[in-house]
């Protein structure tokens, strides 16, 4: 198994709280790898910091991605270079029209490539087949990024993203959170169909339900800003029976 | 001369015209309209006083106006230096008067047939003070487009126009503004009165972008059933002060004001929306709506923001106004870098989509292409 991403002894805070204290983290390429853990043992903060977000200033450790750190790198590097997270709540942004906007970044990554950038008409062949393919409707196409879309439409938007940009490591924060049965079958199936043995997946998640459709080859448990846990699916068994004190405290 | 050090007594034959500034006096620092522009060095400069001449414009398919001088015009078109014009004598602005006082010719433009006109500003002058007037009529029923721009190439000067509009029964005029400004010292204060009569609806789009010290002081009548969508677009920047000021009067019943205003300012410049809407007590079942937003792009932008509602009449449709000055969302900057997308281009999607209404309500591309262009320059 080749190591996509290492995190090294990672620590990080938002404004004064130290949450990350200390992860170790090895992931796999084309290997899914499930975050389990109780509220505020750093799940969101962990992948805040993989992404490069402002609010998170890491104090001390590493994140080796490729075979290079990226904790000096400005979020929109990161992503160019196939970090991509959907976000547990995906921002409203009235104005920018979905489709320019997946333009957009769908061409800055052709260019970080050395592309050609699609044009409209060839981006809009490629944005209506994939919509198709999500059994979307057509008409997000010209609403602006997320405004005025349910939760499961938001969370779809996030998998067209994904579709589109067709990163290396996705993150995918709580995508089953908000979610009814039927969106997240939908969900599930688009991110099994992005499977393969190059994409690395890291699902952030606190039900075993998504974990039923998208079947984890690791699963990590965080407490208090440390990984406690690595093992298989039986760590959920586990969870479900007897709750996070079985692994005891950091 | 300075303008505080104005004679008035040359002006004695405009007897009504002097009446009313000299019960009004010249504006001070705490003049509400004026006090966030900066008013005093203005008034405290010394400039060369320069009356527009007259002479016979060029033909052209718009019009020019050249220091104050119409220099070209459509043939078609009627066009005629006016002496005694019907002035507003309920303006609230004290430089509405004295620029009709040292106006002595109007230039009144007539439209007695529905048309799209362009009229082109220049202000060439620089240590001038130039003072000129506008009056411009659209007769009964007319639908009018005035595309109106300013080339500035004056340093250090002060320009006094305005328009007195004057919309007769059920006639409609879109009345565009762009006015760029990169010279810091170039002021132009600029106010205007706007009748607006029975059905007759005046659509107003003003875009302030540059470093310019621009005030336009609005005084908008409106009779009965007449509607006025006025919006208002400010990007400034370097240590530019701009701003609008409105006293907008629904006069006549079930008569109707929106007005949007979006800014965008950086460095130390500082943008005023001061906007007073009106309801008098005969004009049952009116409506009005006023909504201004401001984005901050540094902590050294100021935006002065004053909308404000007086209602006269227990019988109103509607009556929102709101106001809201901060800086980018820094989450929704972040969705879009995380995407890959550059931090100076993700900031101008957001700017642009903040203005985006306003733009995608006129319908006009080369005003939001103009728009994206100076911004870029700027960053």
């Amino acid at each position: 198994m080749k190591k996509v991403m290492q995190i090294i002894n990672l620590h990080a805070k938002i404004g004064e709280k130290e949450i990350l204290k200390g992860i170790d983290l090895d992931m796999f390429e084309g290997k899914v790898h499930a975050i389990m853990g109780p509220n505020g043992a750093g799940k969101s903060t962990l992948s805040k910091t993989i992404v490069g977000h402002p609010d998170v200033e890491v104090t001390e450790g590493d994140i080796i991605y490729k075979g290079k750190s990226i904790i000096d790198m400005e979020p929109e590097e990161r992503a160019l270079e196939g970090i991509f997270m959907s976000f547990q709540h995906p921002v409203e942004i009235p104005g920018v029209n979905n489709a320019y906007f997946l333009r957009t970044a769908l061409n800055a990554k052709r260019k970080h490539l050395g592309l050609k950038p699609l044009n409209a008409a060839e981006f809009l062949k490629l944005l209506k087949s994939k919509i198709k393919e999500l059994g979307m409707k057509e008409e997000m196409i010209h609403r602006s990024l997320n405004e005025g879309f349910s939760g499961g439409e938001k969370k779809l938007n996030e998998i067209l993203q994904m579709e589109i940009l067709e990163p290396d490591f996705v993150i995918l924060d709580e995508i089953d959170s908000g979610l009814d049965i039927d969106a997240l079958k939908k969900v599930s199936e688009a991110i099994n169909n992005m499977r393969d043995s190059k994409r690395t997946f890291m699902i952030i998640t606190h039900y075993r339900k998504i974990l039923d459709y998208i079947e984890p080859d690791f699963v990590h448990v965080l407490k208090n800003g440390k990984v406690l846990k690595t093992g298989g699916i039986e760590i959920v068994d586990a969870l479900e029976k007897e709750g996070y004190k079985i692994f005891g405290d950091a | 001369m300075k303008l505080v050090d104005i004679n008035f007594e040359e002006f004695k034959e405009q007897k009504a015209l002097l009446q009313k500034l000299k019960s009004m006096g010249l504006p001070t620092p705490k003049t509400e309209h004026y006090r966030y522009f900066g008013i005093k060095p203005i008034l405290d400069k010394e400039y060369a006083l320069t009356m527009p001449k007259t002479q016979k414009p060029e033909e052209a398919n718009h019009i020019e106006i050249e220091d104050g001088s119409v220099v070209k015009a459509p043939k078609s078109l009627y066009i005629e230096m006016q002496k005694n014009i019907k002035i507003d004598d309920s303006h609230y602005d004290q430089i509405y008067y004295l620029n009709h006082l040292l106006s002595e010719r109007v230039i009144h433009i007539e439209c007695e047939e529905d048309m799209d006109l362009k009229i082109v500003h220049k202000h060439t002058l620089s240590k001038a003070l130039v003072p000129y007037r506008i009056k411009l009529t659209i007769a009964a029923g007319k639908r009018v487009n005035f595309y109106e721009e300013h080339l500035v190439l004056a340093q250090d000067a002060l320009y006094l126009y305005g328009y007195d509009i004057d919309l007769q029964e059920n006639a409609s005029l879109k009345l565009v503004q762009n006015r760029i400004s990169n010279l810091d010292e170039f002021a132009l204060i600029a106010p205007h009165s706007v009748q607006c009569n029975k059905k007759s609806n005046f659509a107003l789009f003003t875009f302030d972008f540059g470093s310019a010290k621009t005030l336009h002081n609005y005084h908008i009548v409106l009779q009965e059933e007449a509607t006025t969508d006025a919006n208002h677009v400010i990007f400034g920047s370097s240590s530019g002060r701009m701003g609008n000021t409105f006293h907008i009067e629904n006069r006549g019943k079930e008569s109707k004001t929106t007005q949007l205003s979006r800014n965008i300012l950086k460095d130390k410049a500082r943008g005023i929306f001061d906007g007073l809407l009106i309801v008098k007590n005969p004009a049952k079942y009116s409506s009005i709506y006023q909504d201004s937003k401001t984005i901050l792009l540094n902590d050294g932008a100021f935006m002065v923001s004053k909308p404000q509602m007086e209602i006269y009449t227990e019988y109103i449709s509607e009556a929102t106004h709101g106001s809201a000055t901060g800086h980018i969302d820094e989450e929704a900057l972040f969705y879009l870098r995380q995407r890959g997308i550059e931090e100076s281009l993700a900031k101008e999607m957001m700017v642009v989509s903040f203005l985006n209404e306003i733009f995608e309500k006129l319908g006009d591309e080369e005003i939001k292409e103009e728009f994206i262009k100076l911004y870029e320059e700027r960053q």
